[in-house]
């Protein structure tokens, strides 16, 4: 978006200035300053986002007895929560990291594999694409995505740190893990100064090596030992101590350095080094042999870095570039970042071809073979495939966020979208049967790669043969090699898209033989000018050997170039012959460029997979909660399906609250509290009471009381302590905006005193006195905590309120809020298990609901309904087969559906807008049964009750609205509330909420006819329609917060002036 | 100087367990920024009474949370952010009601939009019907037209105000801007 504002209203500021205008109150300067006396001293607070590098510390003084007891305090602190454990590096990654980074093939089965832990470091090399809309600015801003990955990879920075990328940047970067698909970029890797092009050597310096000293901060790798050394109490004359202890870790991805002011961390050569101190001036310096002193706070909070001993490992450091000498004995020139992670890679799922007889060489997959193929778990990214398919030219029904649909694959059991590379790589035929090749992009998805022309006796040519020319795609079954030239690289060798990689191969010279032997030039001299004659090739090679453009699939199918790989190649031929050139030359005109290296795949055993059994813990708590983690929605499901809890117990769960399901019958609203909603995916009816809620879907952790068998309220969304846990420590930094309303868990002991009450870590009471002094809190009356036993652990629902700073007439308090204990999570077990488990479930035939990847929370489905293929409804009958083949898929969705609905419906109430719901039933009723002619959206409820959400008003010419039609076929309405498909485009754009910490994120979402937004809402020539705040990402699926606009086919409900989506819709195919 | 003299409120000297930060040197800040803060409140107010207890609320919010800062170079756009806090806490405290995001269904909205050509000046009569439509407005959208209209700030310092990443900046002030004008709108009729 543009950075240039609008110009200033005149008129505006005119109104604005005299709004300021006036003197200014008598003395407010001297009030203001009076209230600041007022307020009280507090200790020094702890604060984790604290970064001490760009403040001067306090200096240094005696040793003090509560200073010891802060530091232990804060290696407690540290420590206290175990960490992950990561596995040992295992086979595959040899020299991985001190000598090599990981390969962009190596980093996608890492991403495509579990979920790592959260903040795991990584090195690799691979190319950052700035393509920053389609994933969300928040915590992190977008600087681009991995290419290569198969699936969507984020690359996040700080906003302080990093610039955007200009262009696709291939480097070695170090990265943290933050979540699947999304990594935190550390900074590009500065590698030792005698690794050339080409070279294998080393990728970390050594300990005792000289160190890049760049201003810029760029980190690079170091291998060494990670150690502290207290010094000693004097040098000289100067009595040694330590100052308060700064702590606070800093950004995962810009760690703070100092963490332990009592010591020296040092990073060297040997684990038995030993600093040596001295005082310089006034200032405390310090030496290390063969190594360096370095700052290593955050690093050693972020990747389980023990302090009591020495720890080899290959670490990412930067220069500390800051303005502010640090004079403490543990500050350096240096930070480290990060101890990258030793990591294995997740076992591949590509086999050796078993039942594949002939394949690819000799034929390409079934339609059958490739089903069963995309039917089983996700394959390697990015593995090449071919199969002989029919694609159905049906663009409206796939995502199209990061690359255009091109159509569907038929035949196949669920949706297979087929993706193309670029908006000019489309179908010219509305199906096009015939030979693909494809790469697996992800569940469902495969990118094209291009149309196979087959060699006529096989699939597969020899390099030998006649290649097709004219920009065909074939096969080719041989060898492919590289001579190395002699030539200096402008860049690093590059893949280009990995649906169209062109990228170079610089410094070698890429060829296909029919043998492994390197084939080597056939002639050395000038080319001669063209002649009527056939000229010979003088570049040619020996034997049959061609010449080919490979740079890119080496790169995204890792060829390497140690040594000539057998295997079966997609050729491309990318130019055409050249005048009085052999027609098969490798070189001048005749180019060819590979395209893939086919993968070894196998089918896989046609027997269906067991859903496993539910298994809980016999009436045992849940293990973590609540101190650890929530409860996940199973398990709220299974305390709520049990033995009722005493009333008003506090409980927390992980789950979605879906206030698009306000006012369902059921849910009876409170005298005090209206329904929110129900709770998300629940086997029964979960009704969800409260106020001010209004997103459609919200997925979180939250806080709720228990008030009976079906019904929670809602106290609160809950700010975890860290992504491994949930609940703060008592002399934990707690949360606090300067707006109040943040809520979050506490672990400890409610001690309560005539002077207030406090939370602390130990039955006996307050901390020794310390800076880590127990926040006050102020225990409401409505808390429900009965207990005043400070002996009893507990875990208690805490609420950071602001309070104001009244007049001096009303006294003072100086701070800006309090912490309110507002109740006790309460005491549960999960019910025992089921003594039947239930049985394996038949293949479905419903296309799986579209995924909406969320970096924080678990995956939510959307919401996406079905309709018939080609713009049409489901027959009753096809509506009947998806429902009676597997229930559960279709549990919660719309289904569009023409004709008599089975019978068991129930005429459901329509709510049309949230301040004035209405009960009327949009349904032409006859006799019990809907009209037998018409077109409904049927909703199928989680109870396996149908419920009719309405009929559908369609155009007079076909079934599914334009944008304009629509809202001018709501005009004629007169107003009223009506169901529309509409093929549209939705847009969403940042709200207020966006930016709030804490809160959901709402961003406005409306409907438009085309993919341009104009920014001035709707107008006569480009009509806009307003929808759900969220809807975009719920609906898109959009990045929450906003982002390019998606078309599909919606169901909306609405008039001209605003309209609710209730879902997208995809084809079912029975 | 300036930014010697927030280094020196935040840290100052003394001895360890003492709080004992420079006051001085915030005395300092308060009054070289009281007026600005004071008058920007205002203008989002509207009411002297509720400018002055947000000023105060702000000075004293910063000095109890300045550990917070962590650049001091920053210190202005963080003491504005709590400014505009402070503006919210002052309107929550009235107990004015709320203006909610998203209209999913306005009668209003199926009437023709106001001509873009008409001048501020054409359509609002008098300084009572700007300051009611004004005072409509969330406390958001009058930060960011009093930031840009009156203020006349880049796009970078209206971003770290309002906290927000500068792409949103233009759409949230245009955003404003379209309130405003459906609330005067209402007023004119």
């Amino acid at each position: 978006m543009s950075g240039q504002l609008p110009p200033i209203d005149q008129d505006l500021r005119a109104h604005l200035a005299r709004r300021s205008a006036g003197r200014l109150p008598e003395g407010l300067a001297d009030q203001v300053l009076q209230a600041v006396d007022a307020a009280p001293v507090k200790p020094r607070h702890s604060w984790r986002a604290f970064s001490p590098r760009s403040g001067r510390a306090a200096p240094r003084t005696l040793l003090a007895g509560a200073s010891v007891a802060a530091v232990l305090l804060l290696a407690a602190a540290l420590v206290v929560v175990p960490r992950f454990q990561v596995t040992p590096a295992a086979s595959g990654l040899a020299g991985y990291p001190a000598d090599r980074a990981l390969t962009t093939a190596e980093l996608a089965a890492l991403m495509a594999g579990p979920a790592l832990p959260t903040n795991t470091a990584l090195v690799a090399k691979v190319t950052i694409n700035p393509t920053t809309y389609v994933c969300p600015n928040d915590r992190y801003k977008t600087l681009g995505m991995v290419e290569g990955m198969g699936a969507q990879v984020c690359v996040m920075g700080t906003y302080n740190a990093f610039d955007a990328y200009d262009s696709k940047t291939t480097a070695t970067f170090a990265f943290r893990y933050l979540a699947p698909g999304y990594l935190g970029l550390l900074g590009a890797i500065v590698s030792p100064p005698e690794l050339g092009a080409g070279s294998t050597s080393k990728l970390a310096f050594r300990a005792s090596e000289q160190w890049p000293n760049e201003q810029s901060g760029k980190p690079f790798l170091v291998e060494g030992w990670l150690g502290s050394s207290a010094p000693p109490q004097s040098v000289g004359s100067y009595a040694i101590g330590c100052t308060q202890p700064l702590f606070g870790a800093g950004d995962p991805l810009d760690p703070a350095g100092p963490d332990n002011t009592c010591k020296t961390t040092w990073l060297a050569g040997d684990a038995s080094t030993v600093p040596s101190w001295e005082i310089t001036g006034a200032k405390l310096g310090v030496s290390v042999q063969g190594g360096h002193e370095v700052g290593a706070g955050g690093a050693r909070f972020y990747d389980s870095i023990p302090s009591d001993s020495p720890v080899k490992g290959v670490y990412v450091v930067r220069s500390q570039a800051s303005a502010v000498s640090c004079d403490l004995p543990s500050c350096g020139d240096w930070v480290v970042m990060a101890k990258v992670a030793d990591v294995s890679l997740p076992q591949a799922t590509a086999t050796p071809p078993a039942s594949l007889a002939g394949y690819p060489a000799g034929r390409a997959l079934t339609a059958a073979e490739l089903a069963a193929l995309m039917a089983r778990p996700a394959m390697l990214p990015n593995a090449p495939l071919v199969a002989s398919v029919t694609i159905d030219a049906n663009t409206d029904v796939c995502p199209m966020d990061r690359y255009p649909t091109i159509g569907v694959v038929e035949g196949m059991g669920a949706q297979v979208c087929v993706m193309g590379a670029g908006v000019s790589t489309y179908l010219s035929t509305p199906k096009a049967a015939g030979v693909f090749a494809f790469r697996y992009l992800g569940p469902g998805v495969l990118g094209f790669i291009g149309e196979i022309t087959p060699a006529p006796a096989q699939m597969a040519f020899r390099v030998a043969d006649e290649w097709p020319l004219q920009g065909k795609t074939f096969l080719v079954d041989g060898w492919l090699g590289a001579e190395g030239l002699m030539e200096s690289c402008a860049r690093p060798p590059t893949s280009g898209e990995i649906l169209l990689p062109d990228g170079e191969d610089c410094p070698y010279d890429d060829w296909l033989s029919d043998d492994s032997t390197a084939p080597g030039i056939q002639a050395d001299h000038e080319y001669s000018p063209p002649s009527p004659l056939p000229s010979y090739d003088p570049l040619s090679l020996r034997g049959n050997a061609r010449h080919v453009g490979a740079g890119g699939m080496r790169i995204i199918d890792s060829v390497d170039h140690a040594a000539p790989v057998h295997g079966v190649y997609v050729v491309r031929s990318v130019t055409e012959a050249c005048a009085g050139d052999p027609p098969q030359s490798s070189r001048g005109c005749g180019a060819w460029r590979v395209f893939a290296k086919l993968a070894d795949v196998s089918a896989p055993v046609a027997t269906p997979v067991p859903t496993p059994s539910p298994t809980l813990p016999a009436a045992t708590p849940p293990a973590g909660y609540p101190v650890d983690r929530a409860l996940t929605a199973a398990e709220l499901a299974a305390v709520m399906a049990g033995p009722a809890l005493p009333a008003n117990t506090t409980l927390v769960a992980a789950v979605t609250i879906d206030s698009s399901e306000s006012g369902a019958p059921g849910c009876v609203p409170t005298i005090d509290s209206g329904t929110i909603g129900l709770v998300h995916g629940m086997p029964t009816r979960m009704c969800v009471f409260g106020g001010g809620f209004s997103p459609a879907r919200v997925p979180g952790i939250f806080a709720f009381r228990y008030l009976g068998p079906g019904a929670l309220y809602l106290m609160a969304q809950i700010t975890p302590a860290s992504s491994s846990r949930l609940a703060f420590h008592a002399t934990e930094a707690w949360p606090w905006t300067i707006s109040g309303d943040t809520t979050f868990l506490v672990g400890g002991y409610l001690v309560r005193e005539p002077a207030g009450s406090r939370i602390t870590d130990t039955p006996t009471g307050p901390m020794p006195a310390s800076s880590l002094t127990p926040q006050p809190v102020q225990v409401d009356d409505t808390a429900g905590i009965d207990s005043t036993d400070p002996s009893r652990y507990g875990v208690f629902l805490v609420r950071c309120l602001p309070v104001y700073t009244p007049t001096d007439s009303k006294g003072s308090h100086g701070d800006g809020f309090a912490y309110h204990v507002i109740a006790q999570v309460g005491d549960i077990a999960l019910p025992g298990a089921s003594a039947t488990p239930p049985p394996s479930p038949t293949p479905t035939t419903a296309p799986p609901e579209t995924p909406i990847p969320f970096p924080t929370v678990s995956p939510v489905a959307a919401p996406t309904g079905l309709m018939g293929s080609g713009n049409r409804p489901l027959t009753a009958a096809e509506f009947a087969t998806l429902w009676a083949a597997d229930p559960a898929h279709l549990a919660g969705r719309i289904a569009i559906v023409k004709g008599p609905v089975p019978a068991g419906f129930r005429c459901r109430p329509t709510v049309i807008y949230e301040s004035s719901p209405s009960r009327t039933c949009y349904a032409n009723v006859v006799d019990g049964q809907i009209a037998p002619e018409g077109y409904w959206a049927i909703r199928v409820g989680s109870d396996g009750m149908l419920s009719a959400v309405g009929e559908l008003s369609t155009p007079s010419n076909g079934f599914v609205h334009s944008l304009p039609s629509a809202m001018a076929a709501w005009k004629e309405t007169g107003g009223g509330s009506r169901l529309f498909l509409v093929d549209a485009w939705i847009g969403g754009m940042a709200a207020d909420a966006c930016d709030v910490m804490g809160q959901p994120c709402y961003e406005v979402s409306w409907l438009a006819p085309t993919s341009e937004n104009t920014g001035l809402g709707s107008t006569p020539d480009h009509p806009q329609l307003e929808v759900q705040p969220g809807a975009y990402h719920m609906f898109g699926p959009g990045n929450v917060g906003g982002g390019p606009a998606i078309q599909g086919i919606f169901l909306v409900q609405g008039n001209s002036g605003a309209g609710m989506v209730l879902a997208r819709l995809e084809v079912g195919i029975p | 100087m300036e930014r010697a003299l927030v280094e020196r409120a935040r840290r100052g000297v003394g001895p360890p367990g003492a709080d004992t930060r420079d006051r001085d040197a915030f005395d300092a800040l308060v009054r070289s920024r009281v007026d600005a803060v004071y008058r920007t409140s205002l203008a989002i107010l509207g009411d002297p009474a509720d400018a002055a207890d947000a000023t105060q609320e702000t000075f004293v919010s910063a000095w109890c949370h300045r550990d917070a800062l962590r650049d001091p170079d920053l210190f202005d756009a963080w003491l504005w952010r709590i400014s505009l806090n402070a503006c919210r806490a002052q309107l929550r405290r009235r107990g004015r009601t709320r203006i909610r995001e998203i209209r999913l269904l306005d009668p209003l909205d199926d009437r023709e939009p106001a001509s873009p050509e008409r001048s501020l000046a054409d359509r609002t009569a008098d300084s009572d019907a700007f300051d009611r439509a004004f005072g409509g407005l969330s406390v958001d959208d009058r930060a960011v037209l009093v930031l840009h209209h009156l203020q006349n700030r880049p796009v970078s310092e209206i971003a770290a105000v309002l906290g927000a990443p500068e792409g949103t900046v233009k759409s949230r002030l245009h955003r404003a801007r379209a309130a405003l004008e459906s609330a005067l709108a209402r007023e004119s009729r």
